[in-house]
């Protein structure tokens, strides 16, 4: 089904966003790129929802943001997950994991016995 | 998720540096600059790279304001969280710096304490009394309902006029009448004295409160004639018939009845005046005079009828009522008054003067630690100025010295609060009785309230101006100048005032102190016409089913009185139904014998003995004998008021009257009064006796009359024996209670001393008296350590003056005259600005007053002698250490 694309569940971005930034610090624009290539561009979203997302997550106290240069010299917002960030990711992991796991179980199911 | 406040700390809300709109613009172009070269990467032409990245990007419009309002939020979170951190700060700053000194922050919590607490004790009786709602449903709905005379004074109500007002008054639920006696009660687990109340059909309906035991009295119960059924009170439920959830056949006996116990009111419910036992006032029959005016009306208004409205209905039906009756109906109207108002009405007025007084003695706790804290400053404006050197703000500084007066006054409220719980459960104890609920008095969330708002407004009160005064220091100055601060001479004129302050203060409230205590000696002082001293007494109901006939209640008296004398301790013994100093007794109309004119008196009903047990003096004639009884024609006494009223310059020896419609002795041969009353007996007058205070040691003494308890025993089933012992009458109780148990133990009685009666009836007045004297005391002692305080201070500030005037050969004598010249002068102001204020508050106090004028020159004058005094010595005390200052060690120091 190459043309259904899949609807962004809410709160995923979230997530998404934490996963993103947990291999290290990193600007919106990369951000979002990271998690277009990650999903093979599976979600349509918005690319401009990301930044209230962000704005919110740093509010939270999840993200911490700084002004610092690009590789190629360019000033942009940094975004740093903080202790905080860390461990909601590791929470929200765990929880999509087994919403994962239970709903592939009942998916994958064959037909009951008898 | 935790709450940003706690991640952000000491971060910058604004990270960037930037105004959030930049910010959040530049981050957006950014990532359009960078999607728009990702495509072109691709291949894409840069035109059509730029829409592609601006489509996928969404609405930028949106995007935007969202990005800046969320960030905005977070700002503010921010704000917040840094003004409570600093406020966290400074409330640590200013703990540490009391700590530092305890002294000081002992003296100024206690200070507080004594100041919030009388705030709040005084408040919570106010509360009790004044403004916390009855406990009954939508209580303030609830009104006490009077005739008017003519002269607008109100009146109880006749019978008959409350069964018309109850059918033509449209702006009431219901309304209730009742009269209340004490009586005994038979049918409990003992005989008890209580107070009994006869109460119309929709008394209950009145206050809206069902029985917790069985039922109100049914409308078929509230007909003359009906099987008497009563309710009883809860406190008498568990008291007399152990708290029996089942009543089905108990019974009581009481106003010679025998009645079912139908109900059983709730916990507290005690309408009128602490009532045990209510009964149908409609099962006898009751007079259609309409000039009676037997009973109290209570009523619950309409809910939508404002009190003003039920007060003109209620008046038009009077009126109308007096139109219809012009002969007999004596009121001119009715008007009403909340319930609330009509329990508070006498001691309002006391109540809110008291209130008054200890906001007075806050001022003074007030003006003592606002100088107390300018010395403080003054010493710590190198501190100060060090702060304000490294870069505080003026406003940073006042918050920081504000913040250290409230954490004063937050603790000194808790202190005060534990005084005024212990204030509040002494006076639950002692109070006088005159106040009503008291036993309602509690710390509640109400009290609790306005402690707060009290101290955080002494907080302001105190604080303020010296954090103002020492914030404004010039910082080079004060730095330069050494530990002098360049504030000091405006402080010292700022001390000044606020000592002037503090002893005009608690001068005003020596004075109303004062004028109190001088009232009280000379109530005290009043002749009240009899001899407390070694008076015991026994209050006795006898049980009018026990003693039916005059016969008996005879036979009962002579028996006692006989036994009592008999006691080895008791001097003399006497009997009368009312006893001086508790109420004033039946009145009624008396009839000259050969006149047509009436005349008014006091009825009383006594043996021979009494007299002379309670030492009254006899002017003229006789008191009973024993042979003064039912054989022979009726004898009177009259007092001395009664004697000068009939027969004026006239011997009353010999004089015949009687009392029409008072009692049961009525002589038929005579037929009736042009009222309709039946004409008594008439009786012959064989002595005068000096007058007695009756109604209060304060009033006018009342014309009364005397008659013999074996020719009136049916008007003497409740009296008093009055016993005279050389010993203390407290230490014959034990004694006369066996006596009268051998006489008949179905009589209860009570025991008591006439002093107790004397005190309790001078016990408002008390009340009154010693709260203000101990707020006038803290005054006293606030302001004494305040003169003691800044003079202290001002002695060693002005050390080194000192020190080089005594160098420079100035006598000690004449530099202590100095200081002590400044100090009295402070004072000086302070005694005038009080005594001008005492000419006003004192007005206030007039009616409480008694034969003592409101500007009483005495008490003025010698109250103020006894401020200077004490005002001299807190100045002498620091002033004396002058003589102590070595010049060159003074000068040395600095």
């Amino acid at each position: 089904m190459p043309d259904r694309s899949l609807e962004l569940l809410k709160g995923t971005l979230d997530v998404l966003i934490l996963k993103t930034l947990s291999w290290g610090p990193m600007h919106g624009y990369g951000v979002s790129r990271w998690i277009r290539e990650r999903t093979g561009e599976a979600f349509t979203i918005e690319e401009g929802a990301l930044y209230p997302a962000l704005r919110r997550l740093e509010k939270k106290g999840l993200l911490e943001a700084r002004w610092g240069e690009t590789d190629t010299g360019r000033e942009a917002k940094f975004y740093r997950l903080t202790d905080d960030g860390r461990d909601t990711l590791r929470t929200e992991v765990r929880t999509w994991s087994r919403y994962v796991e239970a709903m592939s179980a009942v998916l994958h199911s064959s037909q009951p016995a008898g | 998720m935790n709450p940003p406040r706690t991640r952000v700390t000491g971060t910058r809300p604004d990270v960037s540096g930037r105004p959030i709109e930049e910010d959040v613009s530049q981050e957006l172009t950014f990532h359009l600059d960078m999607r728009a070269q990702e495509l072109i990467d691709a291949g894409w032409d840069p035109m059509s790279a730029r829409e592609e990245a601006r489509r996928v990007f969404g609405d930028m419009k949106s995007v935007n304001d969202e990005c800046v309002e969320v960030t905005r939020s977070r700002d503010r979170a921010i704000k917040r969280a840094h003004r409570l951190d600093a406020f966290q700060r400074d409330l640590k700053y200013a703990a540490r710096s009391l700590l530092r000194s305890p002294g000081f922050a002992a003296v100024a919590i206690v200070t507080l304490a004594l100041g919030i607490g009388a705030n709040s004790a005084i408040f919570s009786i106010v509360n009790t009394v004044l403004l916390r709602p009855l406990p009954y449903p939508d209580a303030d709905r609830l009104v006490r309902v009077h005739e008017l005379n003519r002269r607008g004074r109100p009146m109880n109500v006749p019978w008959a006029n409350f069964v018309d007002w109850r059918e033509q008054a449209r702006a009431f639920d219901a309304l209730g009448a009742f009269n209340t006696t004490v009586t005994t009660v038979l049918g409990g687990d003992r005989p008890a004295r209580a107070r009994v109340s006869g109460v119309s059909r929709e008394f209950f309906q009145v206050f809206g409160l069902a029985p917790v035991v069985g039922r109100t009295t049914l409308p078929e119960e509230h007909v003359e004639g009906a099987d008497p059924s009563v309710l009883v009170s809860h406190a008498f439920w568990e008291a007399e018939l152990g708290g029996t959830q089942d009543l089905s056949g108990r019974t009581l006996r009481v106003a010679g009845l025998n009645a079912r116990i139908v109900g059983v009111m709730p916990r507290g419910f005690g309408f009128p005046s602490g009532t045990d036992v209510w009964f149908p006032a409609e099962i006898f029959p009751q007079t259609p005079s309409r000039s009676a005016h037997n009973y109290r009306v209570v009523g619950r208004i309409r809910e939508d009828v404002t009190p003003a409205r039920a007060r003109d209905d209620m008046n038009g039906v009077a009126v109308r009522l007096s139109q219809s009756y012009p002969g007999d109906a004596d009121a001119v109207g009715a008007t009403l008054e909340t319930l609330q108002e009509e329990l508070a009405g006498p001691v309002r007025r006391p109540l809110l003067l008291l209130l008054g007084a200890a906001g007075f003695v806050l001022l003074v706790a007030c003006s003592n630690l606002a100088s107390t804290l300018l010395a403080r400053g003054t010493a710590r404006q190198r501190e100060l100025a060090i702060r304000a050197s490294l870069g505080a703000a003026r406003m940073r500084i006042i918050r920081q010295l504000f913040t250290e007066s409230l954490l004063l006054s937050l603790l000194g409220a808790l202190a005060g609060l534990v005084l005024a719980g212990i204030a509040i459960r002494t006076l639950v104890v002692l109070g006088p009785s005159a106040v009503p609920r008291l036993d309602e008095l509690g710390l509640d969330r109400w009290v609790l309230l306005f402690t707060l708002v009290v101290s955080v407004m002494t907080a302001v009160l105190f604080g303020l101006f010296p954090a103002l005064r020492l914030s404004e220091a010039q910082v080079g100055d004060a730095l330069r100048s050494g530990s002098r601060g360049s504030s000091d001479e405006g402080s010292r004129s700022a001390w000044k005032l606020l000592v002037s302050a503090e002893v005009a203060l608690a001068l005003v409230l020596l004075i109303g102190s004062g004028l109190l205590i001088r009232s009280f000696w000379t109530v005290m002082a009043v002749d009240p016409g009899f001899d407390p001293r070694g008076v015991g007494t026994v209050a006795l109901n006898l049980p009018g089913t026990e003693y039916p006939d005059d016969s008996n209640v005879v036979a009962y008296y002579d028996d006692l009185l006989a036994r009592v004398a008999r006691v080895p301790e008791v001097g003399t013994v006497g009997l009368t139904t009312v006893l001086p100093l508790t109420g004033v007794g039946a009145n009624g109309m008396i009839e000259v014998e050969g006149r047509d004119e009436l005349g008014m008196g006091f009825y009383r009903v006594v043996s021979g003995g009494y007299f002379k047990a309670m030492g009254i003096p006899l002017i003229r004639g006789r008191t009973f004998e024993d042979r003064d009884d039912v054989s022979v024609s009726d004898v009177i006494l009259v007092n001395e008021t009664l004697a000068d009223r009939l027969w004026p310059g006239e011997d009353a020896l010999g004089k015949r009257m009687s009392v029409p419609g008072m009692d049961a002795y009525s002589d038929p041969a005579r037929g009736l009064s042009p009222e309709g009353w039946p004409y008594n007996r008439l009786a012959t007058v064989i002595g005068v006796v000096a007058d007695v205070k009756h109604a209060s040691l304060t009033g006018d003494p009342l014309p009364e009359y005397y008659f013999h308890y074996k020719q009136r025993p049916a008007r003497a089933t409740s009296a008093v024996a009055v016993v005279k012992t050389a010993g203390d009458p407290a230490g014959l109780v034990p004694t006369l209670r066996s006596v009268v148990r051998q006489v008949d133990p179905q009589v209860p009685a009570a025991y008591g001393t006439m002093a107790q009666y004397v005190g309790r009836s001078v016990g408002d007045r008390r009340f009154t008296m010693a709260l203000l004297s101990v707020f006038a005391a803290v005054a006293l002692v606030l302001s004494a350590v305040g003169i003691y305080g800044v003079v202290s201070y001002s002695v060693a500030r002005r050390t080194r003056e000192i020190g080089i005037r005594m160098a420079l050969g100035a006598e000690p004598g004449g530099v202590r005259w100095v200081v002590l010249r400044d100090a009295m002068g402070m004072v000086v102001v302070g005694l005038a600005l009080g005594l001008a204020g005492a000419v006003a508050a004192t007005r206030l106090l007039q009616n409480l007053l008694f034969e003592v004028s409101a500007t009483d020159l005495p008490t003025f004058v010698g109250v103020a002698g006894l401020l200077a005094v004490v005002a001299l010595m807190a100045t002498w005390i620091p002033v004396r250490r002058t003589t102590g200052i070595d010049p060159m060690i003074t000068m040395q120091a600095e």
